[in-house]
């Protein structure tokens, strides 16, 4: 037995040594989708569809489905029109809702694929922009949308809202023609936020025929001149004929004080230049302030001012009580010459007033010694 | 076992010890492979644990009772075993809005059996036929990442209250990222607010809706 042993536990030895490779692999996120095919220098469509096509055109492309769980996966895909949901934001049609605009214009060559765990697939698709004059020029939109099985639910068994899941690729069909780019900042203002924050509420209108990638920058300008610098907040797109509500919260300031917010949006006014081309060149920025806030100090800030306005009413009170007395004493106080023998506590005694208040009227100095004499300021009657 | 049989199997292990280390360097080195294979950016409901899916997600409303009156009723979207997720870790830059909508569109309804009531009439405030609105800016946004994400919290957003209007406002947004970059976290405590029709028939009601995670 012994000897078995001996030769299993040296085999054994041998194979492992002989196995020259490990593999494994790291996942992340779920279920999702992305382009299969980028167009090289548009980084915009590593992550969403862009075609300029011309009524009757079309563009061939593929889905990349990727399944990033541990189990393999059912996807069901879909082509729908667009729509724009609160706040402006871009969102999709549901699936049942019917198709008029790039929804109709999306064949996919298929409609369900099974997706092995940690893998992906491409599922090809055609864009065909129907030949047909009164499409309007500009940008048109509409999704690719994705839906797991184990995402999907149904509500029959159930009570209350039944939740099902899907994620989407917006694709971005531009029509050709006169191409208008406008975009205005309607309005901002200021609210609290949360913690030691104010939020900053833009809402960012595009009266122009093409969603436009807008960076926006925001800061609190101090009325009095001094002010942090604006801080970029991302890049969001700003969708044709559309108001977009941007919100974004900015550090409240330590010292408080009156303030208004900055709000600086920047696009690029070239009408040739598309949805991901090199944005740098031609940008345009529109600027819109809100209008004077008030903002609280920082409690440790509040502190202090509350302190140094202490001091300060303090010290203009203790000013004007002085001036008061001067102007009382010029008033009503008269010369005194002091006669032989007399002291500085026996003058206060005889004209009913502290000692102190003649020495400080007169400025005297220690040890207070009066001459036969000497004259003094002294009040006409007991105070 | 003969010493001489226990010196040939000794030999045999030091032969095989001696000769494997050198086999393996000349043409067996091991090879480690790493795959990482692509991200993606994804949503779903996930349990406590920020990486199991919850099964089958609901929402549930509180009972309300049979009354003469319209009644408000109230739920929460997200708690602590049923977090609404998002995991953006696709290459490149992916700015993204999650939104939720009634999956059968705005002809959709509170169903239970022949009963109806709805979710996007305004009519009324609400009260005449039945209205719901949702309020994600009260919910707790937070991020499950790193230090190297948590730095993209800022770009995060969440929506504002909306109420479902039918043909105006089918969708409400959840959440939203302008940058795109990196970042993992989740929501809780987004409220939902049902007007509920006076002498609406008591049921077990229920609607079905969608969270779109959109790619924009």
């Amino acid at each position: 037995m012994r000897i078995i042993n001996r030769i299993l536990s040296t085999a054994l030895v041998v194979v492992l040594l002989a196995v020259p490779e490990f593999a494994s692999a790291i996942n992340y996120g779920g279920i999702g989708g992305r382009p299969a095919n980028p167009v090289p220098g548009n980084p915009r469509t590593e992550s969403i569809f862009i075609y300029t096509l011309k009524p009757g055109q079309q563009a061939t492309d593929g889905v990349r489905i990727q399944n990033n769980t541990t189990k393999e996966q059912t996807v069901t895909l879909d082509a729908v029109d667009s729509e724009i949901a609160s706040g402006g934001n871009f969102t999709c049609k549901q699936a049942v809702e019917q198709k008029h605009d790039v929804g109709s214009w999306i064949q996919l060559e298929s409609s369900s694929v099974t997706v092995p765990a940690n893998s992906s697939q491409v599922v090809p698709f055609t864009v065909t922009v129907p030949n047909n004059a009164n499409i309007s020029v500009g940008e048109h939109d509409g999704c690719v949308t994705l839906q797991a099985a184990s995402q999907t639910a149904t509500p029959s068994d159930k009570s209350g809202i039944v939740l099902s899941f899907r994620s989407a690729i917006r694709v971005v069909v531009t029509i050709p023609g006169k191409i208008v780019k406008k975009l205005s900042i309607h309005s901002v203002t200021v609210t609290s936020g949360r913690g030691s924050t104010y939020q900053i509420n833009s809402k960012i209108a595009n009266d122009g025929n093409v969603s436009l990638d807008t960076t926006v920058s925001v800061g609190l300008q101090s009325v009095l001149g001094s002010s942090a610098p604006l801080t970029k907040k991302g890049t969001s797109p700003i969708l044709p004929r559309n108001t977009t509500a941007l919100n974004y919260a900015v550090k409240r300031p330590f010292w408080g004080g009156l303030y208004r917010a900055h709000v600086v949006a920047t696009y690029n006014s070239n009408p040739t230049t598309g949805l991901g081309q090199d944005q740098t060149k031609d940008s345009r920025s529109i600027v819109k302030d809100s209008a004077i806030f008030f903002a609280v100090p920082e409690p440790p800030a509040l502190v202090i001012e509350l302190l140094a306005l202490a001091i300060v009413i303090g010290g203009v009170y203790w000013l004007i009580a002085r001036r008061r007395q001067s102007r009382h004493i010029k008033r009503h106080w008269t010369s005194y010459t002091v006669k032989k023998g007399e002291t500085l506590q026996s003058v206060a005694e005889r004209h009913n007033v502290s000692w102190r208040k003649i020495a400080q009227v007169n400025k005297l100095k220690p040890p207070y010694q009066l001459r036969k004499g000497d004259t003094l300021k002294l009040p006409a009657s007991k105070e | 076992m003969g010493i001489k049989l226990k010196r040939l199997i000794a030999a045999a292990i030091g032969m095989s010890l001696m000769l494997v280390p050198a086999f393996a360097s000349a043409s067996l080195t091991p090879n480690f492979t790493q795959t990482i294979n692509a991200g993606s950016l994804s949503a779903d409901i996930y349990q406590s644990d920020d990486s199991t899916p919850v099964a089958s997600p609901a929402v549930a409303f509180a009972a309300q009772n049979y009354s003469f009156q319209c009644k408000t009723s109230t739920a929460t979207l997200g708690d602590a075993n049923n977090k609404l997720n998002v995991t953006n870790l696709a290459s490149g830059i992916n700015t993204w809005n999650i939104a939720i909508a009634a999956t059968g569109g705005q002809t959709s309804t509170w169903t239970a059996g022949s009963n109806h009531y709805k979710f996007n009439d305004a009519t009324g405030s609400g009260c005449t036929n039945g209205q719901m609105t949702v309020d994600p800016s009260v919910a707790t946004l937070t991020d499950d990442c790193n230090s190297t994400c948590a730095a993209n919290d800022a770009t995060v957003s969440k929506g504002s209250s909306s109420a479902f209007v039918s043909g105006t406002t089918n969708s409400i947004t959840l959440m939203s990222d302008s940058a795109g970059t990196a970042w993992e976290g989740y929501l809780t405590g987004i409220s939902l607010s049902q007007k509920i029709p006076a002498l609406t028939p008591s049921g077990s009601y229920s609607l079905g809706m969608t969270i779109t995670l959109t790619n924009t």
